[in-house]
């Protein structure tokens, strides 16, 4: 990669790791969300206005290639017979047991996860979300109170109110 | 803003802190490692999209005026049959009989079985021919007058990533298209074969045939971008050590398995070694031609000496079913795949070596069947 995407890439790829890892549950996977969403920007870098818009156009991508990875047939399900020994993170499940929130999130379609981590974590408004969606405001205004009112009434979180 | 989202906020931001907290040893450089490689497998894949839908784009130009049919009800154009996609293979039926293949990088040309394979020109009368596998810096031509060198020559030579890539002459061999380029002395042939990355060159009354055996590597075929070999219902599943992974069903199983001799690999089985029988046996010096180090199918999964964090000496690192793995296929490996997979919450990766034999199609169904247990 060229100089100049390659200190983009030192500057701002920690963060769109953390979107990334929002979106997928997994850093991990995120990662690699994160390095498909910068080569499709690399090889469309020349047709960016400018320098500023790298990052736009990066998250853009990343949440573009998370929705349709989620709709291809190898990120469903597969029944096993045996019980999965699974490996785990102590320090993440010590958050992840701290309310719910977090399994209630991960259960979410990946259209209102995209909505309330571009929401909630990056603070984008309805209308820079809806860009990155390429949907209308609107649509945007339904994930999100659609994932919200899933999220409180989740199990977990039934004493949260209105 | 009502609490729900407040505590989601602050939800959203502990999560990141904590998951960041246990990638804290990654560098942001780390995201750079494989984006080049990522970035050329997606040039080479738009190339093929274009390639793909010109010929698509010729072939219906030249065969539909001659195919118009008779009236009657409407068939189906026969260039619209099949998959859309297909991913390039390596060529098995470009290895002549009693010649053996040698892969380097996305490359594979095929030699008679006994010569020797080496990092340098090979000397002696007694040498019958040699291939030599090295960058585009590795000299070709043997610089000591007393080397009584061998007639035949070839070899593989990987080209930096910004090598320009002019040639005088193009044409395809075996589909792979390649450019005529100044060899390095007189004598010698040199093809530049800019999808694969190499300059292949050969010397000597077997060069014409040697260049002609030019296909695509098993190895790119395993690493290559697309996911479209699934599974077949035929094949077993097998869990070790965090992962799981699935290779043909008949092929034999051996649960405490050893290492064995010379590439840790048993043709056409299974071997899962507990960490008790991790310790790669030392192996007897095997000559090294082209038919000794030629591949074989098998797999074996082991407990790894690679650390959680360690990715030195891997030709390259990325991920598979979300694990993150790094790989090294050195040419003496006798055509393995070693693949050190690291499943989160475990202190060693688990090592899985993969025979890449034939078209690459098996090895890479083997690779891509690897996911957490």
């Amino acid at each position: 990669v060229d100089e100049e995407f390659g200190q983009f890439v030192a500057s701002r790829g920690r963060a769109l790791c953390r979107t990334a890892y929002l979106l997928t549950g997994d850093w991990q996977v995120g990662e690699d969300l994160v390095q498909e969403a910068l080569t499709r920007t690399y090889l469309r870098r020349r047709r960016l206005r400018s320098a500023d818009a790298l990052e736009p156009y990066a998250r853009k991508v990343l949440v573009s290639v998370f929705l349709s990875s989620r709709r291809r047939f190898w990120h469903r399900e597969l029944p096993f017979a045996t019980v999965p020994d699974q490996a785990s993170n102590g320090r993440l499940d010590a958050a992840e047991d701290r309310n719910g929130l977090w399994p209630a999130l991960m259960a979410l379609s990946a259209q209102q996860r995209a909505v309330l981590v571009l929401r909630y974590f990056e603070d984008l408004t309805e209308a820079d979300i809806a860009a990155v969606l390429a949907c209308s405001p609107g649509a945007v205004k339904t994930h999100a109170a659609r994932g919200l009112e899933r999220l409180r009434k989740s199990t977990s979180l039934e004493g949260w109110t209105r | 803003m009502n609490e729900l989202e407040n505590l989601l906020r602050r939800e959203l931001h502990a999560r990141v802190a904590a998951a960041e907290s246990g990638a804290a040893d990654e560098q942001p450089s780390a995201l750079l490692a494989d984006l080049d490689d990522r970035i050329r497998r997606a040039r080479i894949r738009r190339r093929w999209t274009v390639s793909a839908l010109t010929a698509v784009a010729t072939a219906a130009a030249v065969a539909l005026p001659l195919t118009v049919p008779p009236a009657g009800p409407p068939q189906t154009n026969p260039l619209l049959v099949g998959p859309p996609w297909s991913v390039p293979l390596t060529d098995t039926a470009a290895t002549p009989r009693g010649w053996a293949p040698v892969a380097f990088g996305d490359a594979q040309i095929s030699v008679p079985a006994a010569w020797l394979v080496a990092s340098t020109p090979q000397c002696g009368p007694r040498v019958p021919g040699y291939v030599v596998l090295g960058n585009t810096s590795t000299n070709l031509v043997g610089r000591n007058p007393l080397c009584g060198q061998a007639a035949n020559m070839a070899a593989i030579q990987v080209l930096p990533s910004s090598q320009g890539q002019t040639g005088h002459r193009s044409g395809q061999i075996n589909g792979i298209p390649v450019l005529g380029v100044r060899p390095p002395a007189r004598g010698y042939v040199s093809l530049l074969a800019p999808t694969l990355h190499v300059l292949v060159t050969a010397r000597g009354p077997l060069a014409p045939k040697v260049l002609g055996t030019l296909t695509r590597s098993p190895l790119s075929v395993v690493l290559g971008a697309r996911r479209q070999f699934p599974v077949p219902r035929s094949w077993h599943w097998h869990s070790f050590r965090g992962i799981r992974f699935a290779a043909p069903g008949s092929w034999a199983f051996v649960r405490n398995g050893y290492f064995t001799c010379p590439f840790g690999l048993s043709t056409k089985a299974v071997i899962l070694i507990p960490p008790a029988h991790s310790r790669m046996p030392t192996c007897g010096v095997e000559p090294g031609t082209a038919g000794v180090l030629s591949a074989h199918f098998g797999v074996t999964a082991a407990a790894g000496p690679y650390p959680r964090a360690g990715t030195a000496g891997f030709e390259g690192c990325g991920h598979v079913h979300g694990l993150r793995f790094c790989y090294s296929a050195p040419p003496d490996s006798g055509g393995v795949l070693g693949v050190a997979v690291f499943v989160p919450g475990r202190q060693r990766a688990t090592l899985v070596r993969i025979g890449m034999a034939g078209d690459g199609v098996t090895a890479r169904t083997i690779f891509e069947s690897i996911g957490q247990r």
